[in-house]
């Protein structure tokens, strides 16, 4: 009660305290598996989140997201993605905010032809912006599983990120990513 | 734009300043005040004895004493401060007494007394013998002898040492003088009185040295205080206490970076967006370098802190009393508050009116260009200086005030921070507003201020508290600033806080 009520002794304690010892020096370890900067790779890149997907079996459904990491000045993307045809089959290709301007505006469309599933991508400009840049997801890809065997997800030679002005934009690396079917 | 170099080298240059003033002024300076001296001051001698008991010399040396005071023709020394000299001349018989010439002079110089009056009460074959002399300090001689026999009762001898008062006095004796039991008893109670109050605590006899050490151990400055450093006491008390304020102040900025940083890092581990993580990673960073930058700062703290502790140890044994020689220090400043005018001038003197103290505050409202910002504790310090002129009862004096500033967005993406350099009016009120009395002081300030990125104006209040008759003083605070940044453009903020230290008086 006297700690509760006196606040003075508490302050004389916490003077005392932080007189005669010292506090905790805050230590942490940045490891989390989905941080981009623990993936290995050098920005500006794109790659698949998550990148690891071994919960599944035959006949269940599941995405992933086509991501960037720290691209900037990006007015439009044709992201080629080619996966292991009869493993898993695209359901569909949804919208993920990355591209999405201001205005909640966005041009997506997709095809999906035996293992090559293309996506294209354009931001809508406004009076403010040109172009999308940062780190963020760009599109889901939401699939089923045919068959147990592991299915590697990687990003196809005909992966582009052009700016407003339909330079390209420079992509130092491409990660990759895998769906990992164990037999129930 | 100050730049930081630049504001810790204007700081420094002040603050040289200072102590070369003081540094220069550090010889001390007798002045010849003998003439002009209050040339009466006398103190009593506990008188010798044999033949009567401890407690009746006692009695009898008390009652000579008070009546001499009430007589007013000597400015007298009360016991407690006579008492606290002891004495051991070469060639004197008795330890702790003094009978020859060239000891009661020295014993009367050390006490700072023009007279000095010493003297013996014999009892044989149930007579009594007064004999005693009245000794001149400045002049170091013999200025009167008295004596008194063959008085057969103990109320006799209390009458004649009354009467003995009178005649040291150079009065007459009056017709009713009386013995006066009530006031008899009344000074034994006092004198009981005033034996317990010295007392510092239940202690077996430990010397002085020793016994200043261990308060000085367990509280740092009251071994100062105990051997009559009060300055030096005071200073170390004020000083632990900034320390303190300085080391709490550090560690809530540092609970507030641990907190931030707990719940960020706990956030970080159970997240999986990988943009949310990105955007994570530079904030734990930062919570992490706060905390750490706020604990070196309270480990500094502290190890200063023992540092000040250790050598107040060791100044507490040095400055203790020796058993055999103690010497006392400022008697006529502390027990004389009348005749304030000590022989020699010292440091102390010329420094007298300077002040400094540390502040802590913190912004409680702030302008609408800074409403998107978070205030935070900051700390600061305060210079007093005696410069100034009486405008009726207010004096007006020059005051520098540094403080730090801190406003940060809840994200910390956006900061406004910097340090703040006021020359201000202190205007002291004390006499105009008597609410509080005299140990309540009232201060306004008004101040031009440079900021790390701008100019504006002050405009304050202390209201300062003085503890008992020491230099410490403890004052709440308020200030509010009126600013031109280039971050923010015109503002203004109101800050509360507190500031501590030291005013030379």
């Amino acid at each position: 009660m006297v700690w509760t009520y006196h606040r003075s002794a508490r302050a004389i304690v916490y003077i005392a305290v932080a007189l005669i010892f010292s506090c905790n020096d805050a230590e942490y370890q940045l490891d989390n598996e989905f941080d981009p900067t623990n993936l290995g790779l050098e920005p500006p890149a794109a790659f698949f989140h998550p990148g690891v997907i071994d919960t599944l079996s035959v006949g269940d459904t599941g995405s992933f997201q086509l991501y960037s990491y720290k691209i900037t000045g990006v007015a439009g993307a044709h992201l080629n993605v080619l996966y292991d045809w009869g493993s898993i089959t695209i359901d569909s290709v949804t919208l993920d905010p990355f591209f999405v301007n201001e205005n909640n505006e966005c041009i997506m469309f997709w095809e999906d032809d035996q293992g090559m599933l293309d996506v294209f991508l354009f931001y809508h400009p406004t009076l403010n912006t040109r172009t999308a840049s940062g780190t963020g997801s760009m599109a889901s890809v939401h699939f089923r599983v045919m068959s147990d065997g592991i299915s590697e997800l990687v990003y196809g030679d005909s992966t582009r990120f052009v700016d407003e002005v339909n330079s390209p934009v420079t992509i130092n690396e491409y990660g990759v990513g895998s769906i990992d079917v164990t037999n129930p | 734009m100050i730049q930081k170099n630049t504001e810790i080298s204007l700081l420094v240059h002040f603050l040289a300043l200072f102590l070369l003033l003081a540094l220069v002024s550090a010889e001390t300076m007798e002045s010849d005040q003998v003439g002009s001296q209050t040339g009466n001051r006398l103190a009593v001698l506990e008188f010798g004895s044999k033949g009567i008991s401890a407690p009746m010399k006692i009695l009898l040396t008390e009652q000579f004493r008070e009546t001499l005071k009430k007589l007013n023709m000597y400015e007298v020394l009360d016991k407690g401060f006579t008492d606290r000299v002891e004495i051991f001349y070469p060639g004197e018989t008795v330890y702790g007494e003094c009978a020859t010439l060239r000891c009661i002079t020295e014993l009367g110089k050390m006490l700072g007394v023009n007279y000095l009056v010493w003297g013996t009460i014999n009892e044989k074959n149930d007579e009594y013998f007064i004999e005693g002399r009245l000794f001149s300090i400045d002049l170091e001689m013999e200025v009167k002898g008295f004596s008194l026999q063959n008085m057969a009762a103990v109320d006799s001898v209390k009458l004649e040492m009354k009467k003995l008062a009178y005649d040291i006095s150079g009065l007459d004796i009056p017709d009713t003088l009386s013995i006066g039991s009530v006031s008899t008893i009344s000074s034994v109670d006092s004198l009981e009185g005033k034996k317990n109050s010295r007392i510092w605590a239940l202690l077996p006899r430990i010397p002085g040295k020793v016994r200043s050490l261990i308060y000085s151990t367990a509280i740092p400055g009251t071994g100062q205080i105990y051997s009559k450093r009060n300055y030096t006491g005071f200073g170390i008390i004020g000083t632990e206490m900034i320390l303190g304020g300085l080391a709490l102040l550090a560690h809530s900025n540092y609970k507030r970076s641990w907190g931030g940083f707990e719940s960020t890092y706990n956030s970080y581990q159970s997240e999986t967006d990988p943009a949310t993580l990105l955007e994570m990673r530079p904030d734990i960073i930062n919570y992490a370098n706060d905390t750490q930058k706020y604990n070196n700062f309270m480990k500094g703290v502290r190890n200063i802190g023992l540092a000040v502790w250790g050598m107040n140890m060791v100044h507490a044994y040095i400055v203790g009393p020796e058993d055999i020689f103690v010497e006392t220090d400022d008697l006529s400043i502390d027990e004389y508050g009348q005749l304030q005018g000590a022989s020699r001038m010292k440091v102390w003197d010329l420094m007298s009116g300077f002040g400094v103290r540390g502040i802590i505050l913190r912004p409680i409202f702030k302008g609408s260009s800074l409403s998107a910002y978070d205030p935070y504790t900051d700390a600061g310090l305060l210079l007093h200086t005696p410069l100034g002129l009486h405008l009726g009862p207010v004096f007006t004096s020059l005051s520098f005030e540094m403080t730090k500033y801190s406003f940060h967005s809840p994200d910390f993406n956006n900061t406004v921070t910097g340090t703040s350099f006021s020359t201000a009016l202190n205007l002291d009120l004390s006499r105009l507003v008597r609410f509080g009395g005299n140990q309540l002081r009232k201060y306004i300030f008004l101040g031009r201020s440079s900021y790390t990125d701008g100019k504006g104006f002050m405009i304050g209040g202390d209201i300062a508290f003085q503890f008992g008759s020491s230099p410490l003083f403890m004052a709440l605070m308020g200030r509010a600033n009126i600013v031109s940044l280039l971050s923010t453009g015109t503002s203004a903020w109101v800050t509360i806080g507190a500031n501590i230290g030291l005013d030379i008086p």
